[in-house]
């Protein structure tokens, strides 16, 4: 397989994500452009399989879903490069710190294991209330109450990374990524902080599926 | 083995966005793309065929690959600005190289690098596209054969792509959406340009709930002749053909953009019905000039719900 080229969040797409500034650097695979609750394209698709409720009564979905993690993983594999890939930390990106209903919070946890062979894959940040999901009316909540529900697990800050890509399935506003590299920055402040999505939301699509 | 020093680079421009070394290949900045794109057809190519033979030459790179950072980014804004100053208030890109590019434009005789997009992308992967195309001179026959064929194709569950033109194409637009289905329309002109033969409030409405593509360069359309509008106009129909399964001829003259399209199409290998009607003008002959190349003429619509099915 060829390498694969990520996408970067630029001034074309920045005010889409309006918590992002120009010193976030976020990449991504593709867009999320699903609508009506229909997904088509690869990415969008790729969303839908991933984050889709379980459900027994949907046919193959188990299926759909591994499928989906292994195709992730297969192209994060592809799109970094081999000789400095164990150079990277990975941290996946708490979920449900904003009252997202999911029901597979480890994901990309998952995808990153599947994605290589001896990667840094640490679960620095963690949930602060123990994984309580905060209440309704917070849904929509920027960084700073995303922070405050933030804690990071200073047992795995050692040995030092030397550079943290913070992974998380769909970049919405930008929030949940703001939230974690602050905190992240506190604990780690020389170390530099990017974010890694499967995709970026597109400001006109659907609500996402499963979330 | 010492591990390898992590390298921490900054672009040219963009002082304050460090890119790590980490990845395969560089990554893909959607904004510099367009930049470098928009910079290549004012400055090297004047043609599809041109711009096409340039990549041939750089295969793999990116336009932000052979073109100049600085230009690029200076390209990029004046376009923005352009687009910002015709009311298009966002919009999104389809870059070769990027995997979200749609594959089947690869397989048009000069494939754009760029895609310029406006709605609902998404559509563009469809699992099931017809081009509905004609003449801009619709009878009124020609008409309720239109509609009757686009809401049997609605009902089959295909996308409906056309190409904004009055006539055959602003009634298959508007008999999909009247339909609840979905459509495509390719654009002959730049997102930031309006065809005045074309319906305004209709464009609005596809922009918003469905889709609008063109591969029509912003800044280079200024300067566009004659003989070059024309070269857009052929290959939106190249675009529309290569992303739809099948193309379907409605009614068209003796001398009619739509038959250059099926030719095209037929080459990418794609599918081309040729409603009867269009068998029986006197004088005219690419029908069965086309049927003779591979098009499939429809004595009636059962046949074309038949193919669909499988």
């Amino acid at each position: 397989m060829t390498a694969m080229r990520l996408l970067r969040i630029d001034e074309s797409t920045r005010r889409e994500h309006y918590f992002l500034s120009d010193d976030d650097t976020c990449y991504y695979f593709g867009e999320y452009c699903a609508r009506r609750g229909v997904a088509y394209g690869i990415t969008s698709s790729l969303v839908h399989d991933l984050l889709e409720l379980r459900d027994a009564a949907i046919p193959k979905q188990e299926f759909r879903k591994d499928r989906a993690l292994s195709r992730v993983a297969q192209w994060l594999g592809s799109a970094f490069d081999p000789q400095s890939l164990p150079l990277a930390t990975f941290v996946p990106l708490p979920k449900s710190g904003c009252g997202i209903l999911t029901d597979d919070d480890d994901r990309m946890y998952r995808i990153l294991r599947r994605s290589g062979e001896g990667l840094d894959i640490r679960k620095m940040l963690e949930l602060a209330k123990g994984g309580a999901a905060l209440d309704v009316g917070s849904v929509r909540s920027g960084p700073d109450v995303l922070y405050e529900n933030l804690r990071v697990v200073q047992s795995l800050t050692e040995p030092r990374p030397r550079a943290v890509f913070l992974v998380d399935d769909v970049l919405t506003t930008g929030a949940n990524f703001i939230a974690g590299k602050r905190r992240l920055l506190q604990a780690i402040p020389e170390v530099p902080v990017f974010g890694l999505f499967i995709a970026r939301k597109t400001l006109d699509s659907g609500a996402i599926l499963g979330r | 083995m010492p591990a390898p020093a992590l390298r921490i680079v900054y672009r040219a421009g963009a002082a304050t966005n460090p890119r790590v070394d980490f990845l395969a290949s560089d990554e893909i900045s959607p904004h510099v793309e367009l930049g470098a794109y928009e910079w290549l057809w004012l400055n090297s190519a004047h043609s599809y065929a041109e711009m096409t033979e340039l990549f041939q030459r750089a295969p793999g790179l990116l336009p932000s690959e052979i073109v100049a950072a600085d230009a690029a980014r200076s390209t990029a804004q004046k376009a923005v600005t352009e687009l910002g100053r015709a009311g298009v208030a966002g919009f999104s890109l389809r870059i070769h190289g990027s995997l979200d590019y749609p594959g089947r434009l690869r397989d048009t005789q000069h494939p754009v690098e760029l895609l310029y997009a406006q709605g609902w992308l998404d559509l563009l992967d469809a699992p099931r596209t017809v081009c509905v195309v004609g003449t801009r001179e619709i009878t009124e026959k020609g008409a309720r054969r239109t509609k009757k064929l686009v809401e049997l194709l609605v009902d089959k569950r295909c996308v409906i792509v056309s190409g904004l033109d009055r006539g055959v194409a602003t009634v298959a637009h508007e008999t999909a959406m009247a339909a609840g289905g979905t459509t495509i329309a390719v654009l002959s002109t730049p997102l930031s340009a309006h065809d005045p033969r074309s319906d305004q409030g209709l464009r609005r409405r596809l922009a918003a709930e469905h889709l609008l593509v063109t591969g029509v360069p912003v800044l280079a359309y200024d300067a566009a002749d004659e003989r070059q509008r024309k070269m857009h106009g052929v290959e939106r129909g190249r675009i529309m053909s290569a992303l739809a399964d099948a193309t379907i001829i409605v009614e068209a003259g003796a001398i009619s953009s739509a038959v250059g399209q099926a030719e095209a199409a037929l080459r990418m290998g794609r599918k081309v019905y040729i409603l009867n009607g269009c068998f029986d003008q006197p004088g005219v002959t690419w029908p069965t000039r086309l049927e003779a190349a591979g098009a499939i003429r429809v004595r009636s619509f059962d046949q074309i719900a038949r193919a669909l099915r499988k």
